[in-house]
């Protein structure tokens, strides 16, 4: 095993978890989230030399992961969505299990850039200079975004889910 | 109702991590697939200006069979430029492409993206449609990354705003390179909310769909999906102004699913 195996093993080896839970909230599926890291490790792999000289190997994966995750879901959207006037009805509290689904449900409905903002910023505890770079936006592109998505939230979640209690 | 803490929303987020299903991710086939992915960087670096010669001489032998009529002015300018390739194959000059080396994108060189805003200002213009560019650019650019196949491989796209007197709506076009495409599984309908059917065009197999407005939705587009060596042409077609507003300004995509299909498929033929 040469030296560009071994450090790239390593890496692969410590930060996949983590990646697929980004790349998941990202998506929504596991199975997607898995070929998302995948396509970006293997590309890391191809560039491993330059990345790594450069020292900035997480920053470019996660690049790589929130871009191609953006441009899937755009792709989709205009070959598959069928877009609704309205969200869809927020059923009631049931019980606390209901979280998670409440959650997965509302990420979903939200456009896939303020989707990667809230992922960058709040799971991946990017600040929002780091956050327009990888999303090669500006700054205050971040900041509405983020603001949106945040309200988004509490609407899509509904004042009748346990989610929504914890994000008032 | 107060700002949230970040850490609420973190722990928010968490929840939807929950139920993690175990990883198949393993070192060891991410190294194959990097190696297999740098060989065949490698061997396109070899091959590109092969191909790209071979789709620069297909796409000037298919002008040779257009009249090469100029077009309307409001999509002359864009269009136009640069020239496209128009010299016999045998006497053409050596095609240019961005080298590819290892770690570096494959490019849909600017003679073929020459060729395509040729073709399509050809087709546009057969078309007679009436329409108008209004806003957007009418011509394909170089774009990156492409989500479908990795962000080495660049394409080229174009998204326009067609409108006349009904109203306004989207034509947008891309072009990604793809390499060991698969043509059944690329134009497969798979959708059963769709009118979806794969038709042959100019000798071109196309996938063509469209969609209905429905109770909950006012948005009606067409898809033509074209495959020709290793490029993906995808066109559509639609009647809103953008997703997010959803404003509805036509009663109907300024371009039938026909056209684009024709446009999709031209496109498919001239490029490599």
């Amino acid at each position: 095993m040469d030296r560009r195996d071994r450090e790239f093993a390593e890496f692969a080896q410590t930060r996949s978890t983590a990646l697929r839970r980004t790349a998941f909230l990202l998506c929504g599926d596991w199975q997607r989230a898995e070929d998302l890291v995948q396509t970006a490790l293997v590309k890391l792999y191809v560039s491993w030399h330059r990345v790594n000289r450069d020292g900035n190997v997480d920053a470019y994966v996660r690049t790589i992961l929130t871009r191609t995750a953006i441009d899937e879901f755009r792709r989709a959207h205009r070959r598959r969505e069928h877009l609704t006037d309205e969200p869809p009805e927020v059923p009631a509290r049931q019980a606390d299990a209901e979280n998670v689904v409440d959650v997965r449900r509302v990420l979903d409905q939200l456009p896939s850039g303020q989707r990667a903002v809230l992922v960058l910023r709040y799971w991946e505890d990017l600040s929002i200079t780091e956050t327009a770079r990888t999303l090669r936006v500006s700054e205050g592109t971040v900041k509405s975004q983020t603001a949106k998505a945040l309200a988004s939230m509490r609407r899509l979640l509904g004042p009748g889910t346990i989610a929504f209690e914890e994000l008032s | 109702m107060t700002e949230p803490d970040d850490r609420d929303v973190r722990a928010l987020l968490g929840t939807a991590v929950h139920g993690e299903p175990p990883s198949a991710l393993e070192p060891a086939r991410l190294m194959r697939l990097g190696k297999r992915r740098l060989r065949l960087q490698r061997v396109s670096a070899a091959l590109g200006v092969v191909v790209i010669a071979g789709g620069v001489a297909l796409g000037a032998g298919l002008l040779r069979q257009h009249d090469n009529g100029t077009g309307p002015d409001q999509i002359g300018a864009a269009a136009t430029s640069p020239p496209p390739a128009t010299s016999p194959p045998t006497t053409s000059p050596p095609a240019t492409q961005t080298p590819t080396i290892p770690g570096t994108p494959i490019v849909l060189a600017s003679d073929v993206i020459a060729t395509q805003n040729a073709v399509l200002k050809h087709e546009y213009t057969a078309l007679g449609s009436g329409l108008s560019p209004v806003s957007g650019q009418f011509a394909f650019v170089a774009t990156k990354p492409s989500g479908l196949v990795g962000a080495d491989y660049i394409g080229s796209g174009m998204t326009t705003r067609l409108g006349d007197q009904r109203g306004t709506g989207d034509f947008i076009l891309n072009a990604d390179v793809t390499i060991g495409a698969d043509p059944g599984t690329m134009l497969s309908c798979d959708s059963s909310k769709t009118t979806c059917a794969v038709q042959t065009v100019g000798g071109i197999s196309v996938e063509v769909e469209t969609d209905h407005p429905t109770a909950k939705t006012t948005r009606i587009f067409t898809v033509a999906l074209s495959l020709s060596g290793n490029v993906l042409i995808n066109g559509t077609s639609d009647n809103l102004d953008s997703p997010q507003t959803r404003n509805a300004t036509r009663p109907s995509p300024p371009l039938t699913a026909d056209q684009l299909a024709r446009i999709t498929a031209a496109i498919a033929k001239a490029s490599p």
